[in-house]
């Protein structure tokens, strides 16, 4: 039998504050992963994977009402998507923008 | 003809936290059997014991996406024709369109709202038996 939807509105609640709780950590890994990527030769099936983790905050983000991290995660997935499929190394301008793009999203993550 | 109750969702989507969400929405505010993977390749392992009567899936999927998933599911017996609704935040006409032929019934995009996402599948499942 179908739930009450107060009920329901509370497990969403909740989860919406477990995400919250966790972002700073995911942050934090997808920092890690970029240092890496930054600092040795181009691996790009740990791309894949720091890509798949900003993919990832998009859109949870937008799914639990974080709306300015969501929206920053996406310009971020964007620019990833075209550099997967220009399938090279960054040049050290989209460097720098992938570095801003992440300092953006944990400045929003700050207060979501 | 008597409409046949909308029972089993399928529900394959790779981010964590969605498919929690899908899972609470639809188990608990449809009444839903719901089998949740998180990858096209479970899901095929998965959805012929499950045999659902619907299926959610994500579009931007690693590995194997939601069009590829489609397609092999299609080649599954008992799934030739099983609904499917492509799930995604990419929902220009023309994607949508694209969608569309590939052989989905309908699309919902995210983020999607949970409090209605039961009653909206339930919509569409009615919607293609009156057709």
């Amino acid at each position: 039998m179908p739930a009450d939807s107060e009920d329901v509105k509370g497990k969403l609640e909740t989860l919406r504050q477990a995400f919250v709780n966790q972002l700073p950590d995911r942050i934090r890994e997808l920092e890690k992963a970029w240092a890496k990527l930054d600092s040795e030769a181009w691996n790009f099936a740990d791309f894949s994977e720091f890509h798949r983790g900003i993919h990832a905050l998009a859109g949870s983000g937008a799914m639990f009402g974080c709306d300015v991290l969501s929206q920053r995660a996406k310009l971020l997935d964007n620019l990833l998507k075209a550099l997967a499929s220009d399938g090279e190394p960054p040049s050290k301008g989209t460097k720098r923008l992938i570095r801003d793009g992440l300092r953006s999203m944990k400045e929003a993550a700050a207060a979501p | 003809m008597s409409l046949q109750k909308l029972e089993r969702v399928l529900c394959i989507e790779d981010e964590e936290d969605i498919r929690k969400v899908q899972a609470i929405a639809l188990e608990e505010l449809g009444g839903f059997k719901v089998l949740s993977c998180a990858s096209g390749a479970e899901a095929i392992q998965e959805a012929p014991a499950f045999g659902p009567q619907l299926i959610l899936l994500d579009v931007m999927m690693p590995g194997m996406d939601g069009p590829t998933t489609l397609k092999s599911l299609r080649t599954i017996a008992g799934l030739e024709e099983t609904p499917v609704i492509f799930v995604t935040a990419k929902v220009q006409p023309d994607e949508v369109e694209y969608y569309l032929e590939l052989g989905a019934l309908e699309v919902i995009s995210k983020p999607f709202d949970p409090m209605t996402l039961a009653s909206q599948l339930r919509h569409i499942w009615e919607l293609r038996h009156a057709r």
